[in-house]
């Protein structure tokens, strides 16, 4: 098998070493405008701190499902809601499609039926109105024996898909 | 002539030998193989979500509408197959490593476009840069050519140390602008209860370290999280430091996986390439063959490590020993045995240390 030249070799790191803080730019640039680019030379920032002091605030996201006349809502984990997408991929899943200014009116007839079903699979009878929610969990550390929730908020409640009587 | 410094980073930093070379590429295909492919019974999954959810990330993805049909993931999954045992028996090695590379970034590609980007290019870049250290010249079927066989290239472990170092840099630097170093913060303390509470991720040591309320603990993990992350790209420049820090990303990922249950399982065979393949082949290749027949070596290489991965992989499957829902006993197994290597060579280097100053 052939070898690459000396010369060539040298001329490929010298390009390389340019381009991966470009890239790293070009990656900072267009994450911080929409989401970050593929293919990427870049390693996870985990960069978002939640912990200041004895205080701690957590987002939950929950989907939840309206079922049978009296319209009992039942909750799921987005893991369990969609159970087949890798649990490292749920929350960027779950930003990318339904995030705040995505709503059962922005969501294709076939992505709202696909989410009737797959709610009517999970509560075994058909779903009323689905919706999304963002929840803040506020929690404290008051002595050492673990975390108190202290309160919960709800940020944001989303309807993403309607009920069987509204179906289109 | 003399050789500038540059040069001699990237051509003197390593001098691997054919036969350790084949070693690591034996193994590496191996790790692939078992544990690295895609999982194929998502395919018809990502075929049948609605068009929705289909979203590249920006990039060459956003060219494509929609998930393709399953068959098409079945058929660049069997391609990635193919290239992978081209790699392990060496049978047109490069070209395969460099097929290998483009099938796991196809597949990548659509996996990622679910809405959520994995950082797992050292899959794609692995192959395409090994390809060029002629990993595939020593037991292998290329090798039975009639052509006499080309040098062992370290440059390409350079590159890929290159990668590695710059990769962890961009992790480590949004940490630091973050506040990570900030004492108050206690960013990694904010991210285990983040998978704790909200991801579910509450296997292992999860669970005690939630409990953990020693500040000053959870201060010296940012720290150290953050040093460990933008050194690497300095350790680049020797080949010592280079693998002093892959073992501490091996202690790095072992503790995450234990306390974040996030196992990185993906960036091992990358650290695997930067083993004293050279000493494991002159270790077991005089125990493993006659110089008449050394192509022994590989195939009781490649035999032992088939039999363990497969027991690792029945115990997986039918959870045998561990019921956890991540990490799998796979991760544990692996990066466990990774961390045990590095003791083993820490230790020994330590001896090696004792006896030089005492002489």
């Amino acid at each position: 098998m052939s070898n690459l030249s000396v010369k060539t070799v040298k001329s490929l790191f010298i390009i390389i070493l340019i381009f991966l803080p470009l890239q790293y730019a070009m990656v900072g640039i267009v994450g911080f405008y929409s989401s970050e680019p593929w293919p990427a030379f870049v390693f996870p920032g985990f960069k978002s701190i939640y912990v200041y002091g004895d205080n701690y605030q957590i987002n939950q996201f929950i989907v939840e499902v309206e079922t049978g006349e009296t319209r009992l809502r039942r909750e799921f984990t987005p893991q369990q809601f969609f159970y087949e997408i890798p649990n490292s991929q749920v929350a960027g899943f779950l930003r990318s499609n339904f995030d705040t200014t995505r709503g059962s009116e922005t969501l294709e007839t076939a992505t709202r039926q696909w989410v009737r079903e797959r709610a009517r699979a999970l509560v075994d009878t058909p779903a009323g109105d689905i919706y999304y929610l963002q929840r803040r969990r506020y929690m404290s550390r008051r002595d050492n024996n673990g975390l108190t929730t202290d309160s919960v908020k709800v940020i944001n409640r989303l309807l993403i898909a309607e009920g069987v009587s509204h179906e289109d | 002539m003399k050789i500038d410094r540059f040069s001699r980073w990237i051509f003197n930093s390593y001098s691997p030998s054919l036969e350790g070379l084949a070693l690591f590429r034996i193994f590496t295909a191996l790790m692939f193989l078992f544990f690295l492919m895609p999982d194929a019974s998502y395919y018809s999954d990502l075929a049948n979500f609605p068009d929705d959810f289909f979203s590249p990330p920006p990039g060459p993805m956003m060219l494509i509408d929609s998930f393709p049909e399953a068959w098409f993931f079945y058929i660049v999954h069997l391609f990635l197959i193919v290239s992978w045992l081209g790699i392990l028996f060496g049978y047109k090695s490069r070209v395969s490593s460099l097929m290998a590379g483009v099938f796991m970034l196809i597949l990548l590609g659509f996996i990622f476009s679910i809405g959520k980007v994995n950082h797992q290019m050292l899959l794609v870049l692995l192959p395409v840069i090994m390809a060029f250290s002629n990993w595939g010249e020593a037991y292998s079927i290329d090798a039975r050519r009639a052509d006499p066989p080309s040098q062992a290239e370290g440059w390409p472990l350079v590159l890929l140390a290159l990668f590695v170092g710059f990769m962890m840099f961009t992790a480590g630097f949004p940490k630091i602008l973050g506040g990570w170093l900030d004492g108050d913060t206690l960013a990694t303390k904010g991210h285990l209860l983040n998978q704790y509470f909200v991801r579910g991720r509450t296997e292992l040591l999860s669970g005690f370290m939630v409990d953990m309320n020693v500040p000053w603990v959870w201060s010296l993990l940012d720290w150290a999280t953050v040093i460990f992350e933008t050194g690497f790209l300095v350790a680049v420049l020797r080949a010592g430091w280079t693998r002093l820090f892959v073992c501490f990303a091996v202690l790095f990922h072992f503790s995450t996986m234990l306390t974040l249950n996030i196992a990185f399982l993906v960036n091992f065979p990358a650290y695997a390439a930067f083993l004293p393949w050279r000493k494991i082949h002159n270790y077991i290749s005089p125990r493993l063959s006659s110089e008449s027949d050394s192509i022994n070596v590989a195939l009781i290489f490649g035999a032992v490590l088939t039999g363990i991965f497969t027991i690792i992989k029945i115990i997986d499957k039918n959870d045998l020993i561990l019921q956890l829902s991540e990490p799998s006993f796979d991760d544990l197994a692996i990066i466990g045995t990774a961390l045990v290597i590095v003791i083993a060579l820490g230790v020994r280097k330590a001896k090696s240390l004792i006896i030089s100053v005492r002489s």
